[in-house]
């Protein structure tokens, strides 16, 4: 199949879902009971301010007119208003969302490095005591709650030890000069290594939480894989025709593991992106999920729509770029 | 010449006993043993201990032999409340999960035996619920209602209600045409008889083992709720609330406040998933 | 007296005087017996004695041992059997207790297998001719050139049209009978002086079979090597084996030359074999009462015994060894 359709089908799928998505939060605001005016400009607002907002989101009009409404409202990137903040949602989300991008994506750097090649060679001495170790660690990653292994972290690296800093912010040190809005990445570009070295510091305690947590399950999935893969008849083959134990692995069972794997850590990444609330509370790290948490606190519920919505889109993204990302790679959807 | 296996007498194996009671099978199980455990304390444990709520002579007082697990930074004894808290905690877990069950499992199955466009709209839907974050969707909804302890229950059980959905629907589908089901069919039996009589029963153990992980995810999520503060609000005796209460006070060293209701968490998630992989691998 | 009694030299036909090609004696392999104490024994004192070119065919019903017996000869025996006692020798080099380099040269090397399913045999993330080009690599260490153009010309030898761009499509991309012919060419790509096929044609198309087994008889003769083709059909062993070994519970029951053995079974159990195959090749079924013994532990009787249509109280007192008679050898109490 071409790439090209291949890619529209995925894409006609991700619409679908996308109009799932959306009804979802549509449905939230809209049909539960209450009237959503109030959730809108928070229920100390005078009459006229909610007979405004009445008026503005057509809630006078037909729940179909209502939905088209909040499409295209949407579709032209208006997410509504902050009164937190008094932003447009839009502007608020686009500051935080490098934050959460930076802790996200470290996460799962470091998710990788540690699962993966762990649930490989665990799969390959069944039974040894990295087996053992390994059952142990993503049995505790899958069932530990990572607000609680934060604050376990926290006192121990900062309260007892004082390795790491107070756990509030991005850095404590200078912003670099933004490019990418990572400060991490910034401070690199522009090689400020005090810049690079506060930031770092400051990312380090979430990013391992989540690492932990998210390492579990890949770490379960990897073995899962390389147990069926070193079992089957390929593997036997190129066995009993003398290929090497180190290319066994390496050239004959690691391609066939990697490919169903890299579809677990899509499921991840896509949820680290869309704001790992617990974490980013616990750290307060300025991102998506702390940015939900704090307009809970306030009533003020269109930013965390928003933010659900965001973060299922985002899901949903990185998925079909990881669907796209498998049919070039895998040759037996390539040719 | 005989072919003796260095001289060692073989042992006989017996044949296995396979209709042995299903009881005496689980109570061979560690996990199930220690979460019969967690389940009897969480009911009786109240009755031999004080009110959650009374407040002591100290606050943030260590652990003790008076205060095992400390107080807290109202006074209360933490041993008591964790106590109290497994029965609200586990309560929940359990109500959600069986709701999500009771209408993700018969919607699963419906999906995989109707097919069509029926099948294909609940499994749009339910992906399409999927694509939430769990946690951020039960946010979102928790804060267009008002949160009480009946409404929390409903919401977790509803972002639960898709895995049950497509887990049922794919143990289900290979069975549908499975030649038992066809001659049931045959003998004219309705949609529902077989569905029931037939299908069901065969798909009973993943879900089973699935129900005992829902329960530990439940839990989870409304710990985590709590922990943030839109679900059950201190001074309610509910672990994530606890945790949350002590989070302060964990880098000033007063450690206990939040460490032991977390860990009552983790252990008792943690025992969940163990009985669900018992279940997985175990008969 | 040994199992075997292959070491008083007695002429015993093809390759007599000679020090066989593979020598199997007295080879039995153990599962489990661990310090749950539960032993079974699959492999019950084989011997076997394949000459240099010659053809000799392996038959049993499944759970005789025969893939066992294969998988000992390569070393490469299934996670928790061990071989208790007897000998592998290839040309006089005994290989039980030969280390892992030694084994691994000789696989691919000079003892090559071929499996059923050819498709899932081959690895469906690399190219076909690039896994031939592997083994050829590993075991003459040529070039990558080099071995790729060998890889090429060993599927043009094998029918494949178009080899040299058909060594370029993945597995998915070939017929269960192409691949069955990339398989082969495989395990022929380093000369090696046996080849073990088991199963070669099992699920493929009828029309499929014979000329895949025309093709592996005519590339083992045109190479001068031996073959051991491992089946459970007795009718392909007729009619491709010079040699026929029968096994039964773990034990070799009858084996000699085919048409000697097949003319007049001296071994009730070759008879009831041969009975089986050729009442089916008349329209109608015949089955062998019974079922093979679980064998939990060294046996008392003939394994037979049992299912036999002319067992006798002589049966029941010990484990028939086998003997000669004639150009072959039998283990029967009655012959």
């Amino acid at each position: 199949m071409p790439l090209a359709i291949y890619i529209s089908r995925r894409l006609a799928y991700m619409l679908v879902a996308l109009f799932g998505v959306s009804l979802v939060t549509f449905v939230v605001t809209r049909v539960l009971p209450g009237n959503p005016a109030y959730l809108i400009v928070g229920a100390m607002a005078d009459e006229s301010t909610v007979a405004a907002v009445v008026e503005r989101l057509g809630l006078d009009q037909s729940i179909y007119e209502q939905y088209v409404r909040y499409i295209r409202q949407l579709l032209s990137g208006d997410l509504g208003d902050s009164w937190r903040t008094s932003n447009p949602v839009s502007v608020d989300i686009g500051a935080r969302w490098p934050a959460t991008i930076e802790l996200g994506s470290t996460a799962l750097v470091l998710a990788l490095a540690w699962s993966v090649p762990f649930g490989i060679l665990s799969a390959l001495r069944r039974r040894s005591l990295s087996d053992r170790l390994a059952n142990a660690v993503s049995g505790l990653g899958v069932s530990i709650p990572e607000f609680w292994l934060g604050l376990i972290l926290l006192l121990i690296f900062f309260g007892t030890l004082e390795w790491a800093p107070a756990p509030i912010g991005r850095t404590l040190g200078e912003v670099p000069a933004h490019t990418t809005g990572l400060y991490t990445i910034d401070a690199i570009l522009a090689r400020d290594w005090e810049a690079f070295k506060a930031a770092a510091a400051q990312l380090i305690l979430p990013a391992s939480t989540l690492a932990l947590v998210v390492g579990a399950p890949l770490l379960r999935v990897t073995r899962g894989f390389m147990r069926e893969t070193m079992a089957s008849h390929h593997i036997r083959s190129a066995r009993a025709l003398g290929i090497p134990e180190r290319s066994i692995v390496l050239r004959h069972a690691l391609p066939n593991v990697l490919l169903p794997v890299s579809t677990m850590v899509a499921i991840m990444y896509g949820y680290l992106l869309g704001g790992t609330v617990l974490v980013e509370f616990v750290f307060a790290w300025p991102g998506i999920g702390k940015y939900a948490i704090d307009s809970i606190a306030a009533s003020d519920s269109i930013p965390v729509l928003a933010a659900v919505l965001l973060s299922a889109i985002t899901y949903l993204f990185v998925y079909l770029m990881m669907d796209v990302l498998h049919f070039v790679i895998d040759p037996r959807t390539r040719t | 010449m005989t072919a003796t296996a260095d001289g060692q007498a073989p042992a006989v194996s017996k044949p296995p006993r396979r209709r042995a009671r299903a009881a005496g099978r689980l109570l061979r199980r560690p996990a199930f043993v220690v979460l019969l455990l967690i389940v009897l304390i969480a009911l009786f444990g109240p009755f031999f201990l004080g009110d959650p709520l009374e407040l002591g002579p100290d606050t943030l007082a260590a652990p003790s032999m008076q205060n095992w697990f400390g107080t807290d930074q109202f006074s209360m004894d933490i041993f008591t409340r964790v106590v109290h808290a497994a029965r609200l905690d586990l309560l929940v877990g359990f109500i959600a999960a069986a709701l999500a069950v009771l209408a993700g499992m018969p919607l699963g199955a419906l999906a995989a035996y109707r097919g069509g466009a029926f099948d294909t709209l609940l499994l749009r839907v339910s992906e399409s619920l999927q694509a939430f974050p769990t946690l951020l969707l039960a946010l979102g909804i928790v804060t267009a209602l008002s949160p009480s302890i009946p409404v929390l229950v409903m919401i977790i059980a509803l972002v639960n209600v898709p895995v049950y959905l497509r887990l049922t629907r794919s143990a289900v589908q290979p069975l549908v045409n499975a030649d038992f089901v066809l001659a049931a069919r045959c003998a004219g039996k309705g949609q529902f008889t077989i569905l029931r009589r037939h299908v069901l029963p065969n798909v009973s153990e993943v879900v089973f083992a699935q129900f005992s992980v829902n329960v530990a995810w439940a839990i989870q999520i409304l710990a985590a709720l709590s922990f943030v503060g839109v679900g059950v609000k201190l001074p309610t005796p509910e672990w994530g609330a606890m945790v949350r209460g002590g989070a302060d006070y964990m880098i000033y060293g007063q450690w206990w406040v939040a460490l032991f209701p977390g860990l009552a968490i983790l252990a008792t998630v943690l025992t969940l998933n163990q009985v669900a992989d018992e279940i997985r691998h175990g008969s | 007296m040994n199992a075997g009694g292959g070491m008083d030299g007695i002429d015993r036909g093809p390759g007599a005087g000679e020090i066989p090609l593979l020598t199997v004696e007295d080879l039995t392999v153990g599962f489990g017996g661990g310090e749950d104490g539960g032993m079974s024994i699959p492999l019950q004192g084989v011997s076997l004695r394949v000459p240099r070119a010659t053809r000799m065919s392996l038959v049993g019903e499944s759970g005789s041992g025969k893939s066992l017996t294969a998988s000992a000869v390569l070393g490469l025996l299934p996670e928790g059997a061990r071989v208790l006692r007897g000998s592998i020798r290839l040309e006089g080099e005994e290989l039980i207790g030969a280390d892992e380099r030694r084994m691994r040269r000789l696989r691919g090397g000079r003892i090559a297998i071929m499996f059923q399913n050819p498709r899932a045999s081959l690895n469906p993330v690399h190219t076909v001719g690039g896994q031939i080009a592997e083994v050829i690599r590993v075991h003459s260490g040529a070039g990558r050139r080099e071995s790729r153009n060998r890889a090429v010309d060993l599927l043009d030898q094998m029918g494949i049209p178009d080899a040299r761009r058909r060594a370029s499509d993945y597995v998915h991309q070939y017929s269960g009978g192409m691949a069955q012919r990339a398989v082969l060419a495989m395990a022929l790509s380093c000369r090696p002086d046996l080849l073990i096929a088991d199963e070669p044609t099992t699920g493929l198309d009828a029309t499929l079979q014979q000329q895949v087994l025309d093709l592996v008889i005519e590339q083992v003769k045109a190479r001068g090597a031996s073959l051991l083709l491992i089946t459970h059909d007795i009718a392909i062993a007729r009619q491709t084996c010079e040699q026929i070994a029968v096994m039964y519970a773990g034990r070799v029951m009858e084996s000699g030359p085919t048409e000697e053995v097949t003319a007049a079974a001296a071994n009730p159990y070759t008879a009831a074999l041969l009975k089986a195959f050729v009442t089916v090749d008349r329209g109608r079924m015949y089955a062998i009462p019974g079922t093979v013994p679980t064998l939990s532990g060294p046996l008392a009787e003939c394994p037979f015994a049992d299912r036999c249509e002319m067992v006798g109280p002589e049966c029941r007192e010990r484990v028939p060894e086998l003997r000669r008679i004639g150009g072959r050898e039998v283990a029967c109490v009655k012959a």
